[in-house]
């Protein structure tokens, strides 16, 4: 059982990161803990740093009808999704709380475009890069619309950074170990990489279907290509990093209201 | 199947680190790869002389007998693996940048088992304890070490301090072991102020999801000077930090505490830094 954790508009919920997170908890068998960002709380938070289980609710405690409407939701939609789910605050989450909440979760489920305003946003919001940069656990970008995990895509540039981000994954799904498995590995200057072979002896204990591609050329341009035909595959990023995530967003279209990820993308730095 | 790495250097079969892959294997095949190094490195081995250890002239002495008790080893090892039918790879042919070699090793496996007594002990106190630290500080992978002999844990104390590095190894420890996690688990937060076990709400909600048996306890007045007592008198326990020698953690104790309880060999030690 893992703590996946979801972060959501409380104004505007995006259902895609709570399909994700439902399916996530499916497979892992574990309950998805929601919390929610707000605009303006209609009252100061009372408190803000004691989370309690939201059936304790003190008689004292600010009425936020936005609030409970979206727990409302929340709860409506993971019981249609079969999921378990889980609330441990009463009030909305500001950013800084939800980094110090990842401390104590396996994941975070983080929708590209959070941000506690009603209308859209460009994503990635700053609240989003802000939250991806301080969070002290993976956290997953979810896409635009997420149905399933059909094959997994490891970014590998031989950085421990790009290894580190497989472990994680890793540990965190072993319920994938029978899904296919494609190491993207891009390198601009050289031939290969040197650690193919213990790469692949790490790889193969773990996963049944393990194919290694190896491209020359722009890493980014090369992952967003290898990803065009392939809407079902989950994409874990060490390698290449915050300039590969923000290009991904941009390669749908020139609008940036409707930029959107079309991978879940697994973000994991130490 | 997790890749578990073991260290045989020079002539040293340290058995308590298969005892422990041989546990790990009865709960979940391993990939057990056994890495083995020379007895000295040769390429480091100048920069050691500034210590006054008389090597040099034990070198080509050594070299030679190196191959030779390598290749014992190497038969030992297979034969274990074998008898016990746990999967195995031999990495060898490492002569020189020990320390080096072991990071890239420790980049691509889920855990590397050493025995902090027998780890290049043959290079007298001092340059083991360099080599240790080196090792500890460079592996990508959460380590663990054990002290002379191994045997199955009667309950785990978790080290922790609200640090995301503290968290991180819970985290690291419930991936690896978790057939451990039904065991008596204490949280362990050390202070010699009168302050409370930090995000005590969040860590409660965290740890009640993955350990069935739980407590929470806080050391007073001078962890530095009581904690290796302490932990003595936990039996058979094994510690888990988040750090070694170089944190916030070691701040509240003295900056080397983990280093006491290594080289008095206490406990076995599960070690996953960021």
């Amino acid at each position: 059982m893992k703590k996946i954790l979801l972060a959501l508009n409380a104004a505007n919920p995006d259902m895609e990161a709570l399909d994700l997170a439902c399916y996530l908890g499916k497979l892992t068998r574990s309950k998805v803990t929601g919390v929610f960002m707000e605009k303006e709380p209609l009252q100061p938070s009372v408190t803000p740093a004691e989370p309690f289980l939201l059936q304790e609710r003190s008689s004292g405690a600010a009425v936020n009808p936005v609030l409970d409407q979206a727990i409302f939701h929340f709860k409506e939609a993971c019981i249609c999704r079969e999921t378990n789910y889980l609330l441990t605050r009463e009030n909305a989450i500001t950013a800084e709380e939800l980094i110090e909440e990842s401390r104590f979760s396996d994941v975070l489920i983080l929708p590209a475009g959070l941000s506690p305003g009603t209308g859209p946003q460009t994503a990635p919001s700053p609240i989003c890069r802000h939250v991806l940069s301080g969070a002290h656990c993976p956290v997953v970008l979810s896409p635009g619309s997420f149905e399933r995990v059909d094959e997994i895509v490891f970014t590998h540039n031989g950085s421990k950074a790009s290894v580190f981000a497989m472990r994680q994954f890793t540990y965190l799904f072993p319920e994938l170990a029978n899904t296919p498995v494609t190491v993207l590995a891009v390198n601009s200057d050289k031939e290969t990489l040197a650690d193919k072979p213990a790469l692949m002896e790490w790889l193969t204990a773990h996963y049944r279907q393990v194919a290694y591609n190896f491209t020359s050329g722009d890493p980014v341009d090369q992952l967003i290509n290898y990803l065009l035909p392939r809407r079902y595959a989950f994409v874990v990023m060490g390698a290449y990093g915050r300039n590969a995530m923000l290009r991904m967003l941009k390669r749908s279209t020139a609008d940036p209201v409707a930029e959107t990820l079309f991978n879940p993308l697994f973000i994991a730095h130490n | 199947m997790k890749k578990v790495l073991v260290i045989f250097d020079g002539a040293h079969f340290p058995s308590s680190t298969l005892d422990f892959a041989l546990e790990m294997n009865s709960r979940e095949r391993i990939l057990l790869t056994g890495l083995f190094l020379p007895s000295v490195d040769y390429a480091e081995a100048v920069r050691y002389l500034y210590y006054g250890n008389a090597l040099t002239p034990l070198y080509l002495e050594e070299y030679q007998d190196d191959a030779i008790s390598i290749k014992e080893n190497i038969a030992r090892f297979e034969q274990f693996c074998n008898q016990h039918h746990i999967h195995y790879r031999i990495h060898q042919d490492i002569r020189k940048g020990i320390v080096k070699e072991l990071q890239h090793q420790t980049r691509y496996a889920d855990l590397m088992v050493v025995s902090s007594m027998h780890f290049y002990e043959n290079l007298g106190e001092m340059i083991q304890e360099e080599y240790l630290d080196d090792t500890l500080h460079r592996a990508e992978c959460p380590i663990v070490l054990l002290p002379g002999t191994y045997s199955r844990p009667g309950s785990i104390v978790f080290a922790y301090d609200g640090s995301a590095s503290s968290m991180h190894a819970i985290r690291q420890f419930i991936y690896l072991f978790p057939q451990w996690t039904d065991l008596d688990t204490v949280i362990m937060y050390a202070d010699d102020g009168s302050d409370d076990i930090p995000f005590l709400p969040l860590i409660r909600e965290y740890a009640s999801q993955h350990f069935s048996k739980l407590a929470y306890y806080k050391l007073n007045a001078e962890p530095k000077k009581y904690f290796t007592t302490w932990i003595e008198n936990k039996g058979s326990a094994l510690l888990v930090s988040g750090s070694y020698g170089r944190s916030a953690f070691s701040e509240l104790f003295h900056r080397n505490f983990l280093k006491d309880v290594v080289k008095e060999h206490l406990v076995p030690i599960f070690i996953a830094h960021l």
